[in-house]
């Protein structure tokens, strides 16, 4: 059995309407109109001990609402979720002994004393030998670089300062499932970095389970292996991050700087699988189809023509992959919606 | 019993964060013992004048008055000390605060009581002992073990009684938006508990009694200490304190099992 499995699983969220005018507000204290709204909606995945999972999808898709059912904050509406077979609402206690938690918008450290106390308490709360603490304290702190600031007060921390210090205290008990959600958020380069270097090392040497939620797709495409896509609360993709490359990556497009370009005001350049996207006197932008042809036959085709000075082939990046498939998605449910 | 141990060990370390978070406001630390001794004090002043005008209150001595208040105002200062979270519930419900707690292996509840200490209570607290010492000498009353071991038993039951109800009323925050206004009613009528309540109609004393059971943090065992009353108390005085520990439990479940955090 999987380790965490998911399947049909429903959040609903109830809501007042906000009614419109003074009399309106006041009949709606009385009789409020209730609407429900489907966050999560039938969703199902499996994810196996060791994966490091990307779960993405434009705001308010449910990633978070997902998450939040995965930890057992929240109860699923309908639906189950286990987590090393256990039903992380009902078992609560147990599960939480073996994840770790870390949300990019809410700290779990005190405020107002130093960040080693926050640790201190988390040896306590999580019942962790002392020897494993020394060590674990040793390595994250080290990891995330935070040596200096574990004597700091928390409210004298900046941002990103906090979120390290977040981070490594999600690990100081060894969890066996660690839940990201926007790790990352308001880091600079240098500290994104670094967090994703320490992610991956731990998901190598430690086996655990990553789930990172985040809108920064070099933090999804360097840490996971596997991409969950959610929009609307439902899943629109679930696939490996390498064939999602391939199967949506099929145009590429290629641009040459040359000294004269012939196809410039004169004949179109023509080859098969090849759309030509502009061109100036000097260079010539084009795109390809990977399956009719590939880039040795369009430099053949163009050395034929003109001196090639300079070639530039660029994919498309994840991140317009997911925003394409979600656009389309968009789309065909905004069409059914007419329907 | 490795679960205790577990939660003592935890309450601790909590103790120990309350601790250093009070060195690091001293002044705030004043100004809070100096605004509640203020705040029991007034309510309290006022039933002494008329008292003291009026030779009593019903058939109650001004010491027998003075008895009351400060049994009242123990059991609400070890609140204060080391419960007054309680009044946090509903700005952790929406704050979403509760999900850092939801994701701990300890209770929920406990994690709350233990984010915020009052162990300057523990001072104004000592005034209030004083108080009841000096009551007890003036009423000429036999300080026997069994009165010690009574005032033990109130200790436990009046705090978990008047504590619980705050409990109770503050957990309306998990389902209202404005439940903390619900809570400050209920705490304002605890003034009354703070009159002898037989100089009060029936239907009253019976709403203190058995609706919001303030009657048992003051009037009724005060009443037994004074000699006005039955031993009935003995045994009266633990069942309402498991009735309200009961519901209070209740609803702070009920309450974290229809928590639905906020967007993140
Ligand atoms: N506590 C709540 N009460 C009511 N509605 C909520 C609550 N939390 C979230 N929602 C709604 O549920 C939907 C999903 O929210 P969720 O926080 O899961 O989005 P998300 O995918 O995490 O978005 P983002 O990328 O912006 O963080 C949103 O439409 C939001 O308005
Ligand atoms: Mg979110």
């Amino acid at each position: 059995m999987s380790q965490i499995q998911v399947e049909h699983l429903v959040k609903e969220y109830k809501r007042k309407k906000n009614p419109e005018g003074l009399i309106a507000s006041a009949k709606s204290m009385f009789r409020p109109e209730i609407e429900t709204m489907q966050a999560v909606d039938n969703v199902n995945f499996a994810i196996e001990k060791g994966e490091a999972v990307g779960y993405v999808g434009p705001n308010g898709s449910g990633k978070s609402t997902t998450i939040k059912m995965l930890c057992g904050i929240l109860k699923p509406t309908t639906g189950s979720v286990r987590v090393n077979g256990l039903d992380p609402f009902h078992d609560r206690m147990k599960n939480n002994k073996n994840i770790g938690v870390v949300f990019g918008n809410r700290s779990v450290l005190w405020w107002d004393v130093p960040v080693i106390e926050s640790f201190r308490l988390f040896q306590t709360l999580y019942e962790i030998p002392e020897k494993r603490f020394k060590e674990n304290l040793e390595k994250f702190t080290e990891i995330m670089d935070i040596a200096p600031l574990l004597s700091v007060p928390e409210r004298q921390l900046s941002l990103g300062q906090k979120m390290r210090c977040n981070i490594a205290a999600a690990f100081l008990h060894d969890p066996q499932i660690v839940y990201l959600d926007e790790p990352t958020i308001g880091l600079d380069t240098e500290s994104k970095a670094s967090i994703r270097r320490c992610i991956s090392k731990i998901n190598e040497e430690e086996k655990t389970t990553f789930i990172i939620t985040s809108h920064d797709f070099q933090d999804i495409e360097s840490l996971c292996r596997r991409i969950i896509l959610i929009n609307h609360g439902k899943i629109v993709l679930d696939d490996n991050m390498q064939s999602v490359k391939q199967k949506f990556n099929q145009k590429k497009q290629i641009q040459f700087e040359m000294e004269q370009n012939p196809w410039h005001n004169g004949e179109e350049f023509i080859c098969q699988g090849v759309r030509v996207m502009g061109t100036t006197s000097h260079s010539l932008k084009l795109e390809y189809d990977l399956e009719q042809t590939d880039s040795m036959k369009i430099m053949t085709a163009v050395a034929k023509g003109s001196e090639i000075q300079d070639v530039n082939i660029s994919g498309r990046d994840i991140e317009e992959i997911i925003r394409d498939i979600i656009r389309k998605d968009n789309h065909i449910k905004r069409s059914s919606d007419v329907m | 019993m490795r679960r205790l141990l577990f939660y003592v060990r935890l309450w601790k370390g909590y103790m120990r964060i309350g601790f250093l978070i009070l060195t690091q406001y001293p002044a705030d630390t004043v100004i809070w013992i100096i605004s509640m001794l203020l705040r029991e004090a007034s309510g309290f002043l006022g039933v002494v004048t008329i008292a003291a005008v009026a030779g009593g209150l019903g058939n109650w001595s001004i010491y027998e008055i003075c008895l009351m208040f400060s049994l009242c105002a123990i059991v609400e200062a070890i609140g204060q000390a080391f419960f007054d979270n309680a009044w946090g519930i509903g700005h952790q419900v929406r704050m979403g605060r509760l999900d850092v707690m939801l994701v701990r292996p300890a209770s929920p509840f406990i994690q709350l009581l233990g984010e915020c200490f009052h162990f300057q209570a523990l001072i104004s607290m000592m005034v209030y002992v004083g108080l009841l010492v000096f009551s007890v000498l003036k009423m000429n009353l036999h300080v026997s073990g069994g009165m010690l071991l009574f005032l033990a038993e109130f200790l436990v039951c009046g705090t978990m009684i008047n504590s619980g109800l705050y409990v109770i009323f503050n957990s309306l925050n998990f389902w209202l938006v404005q439940g903390n206004d619900i809570a400050v009613f209920v705490q304002t009528c605890r003034e009354f508990a703070k009159y002898p309540l037989s100089v009060f109609p029936l239907l009253f004393r019976q709403f203190f009694t058995f609706v919001l059971p303030f009657g048992f943090v003051g009037y009724y065992p005060a009443a037994y200490l004074a000699g006005k009353m039955g031993a009935s108390i003995v045994w009266q005085m633990p069942m309402a304190a498991l009735c309200v520990g009961g519901i209070a439990f209740t609803m702070w479940h009920l309450g974290v099992g229809s928590y639905n955090s906020t967007g993140t």
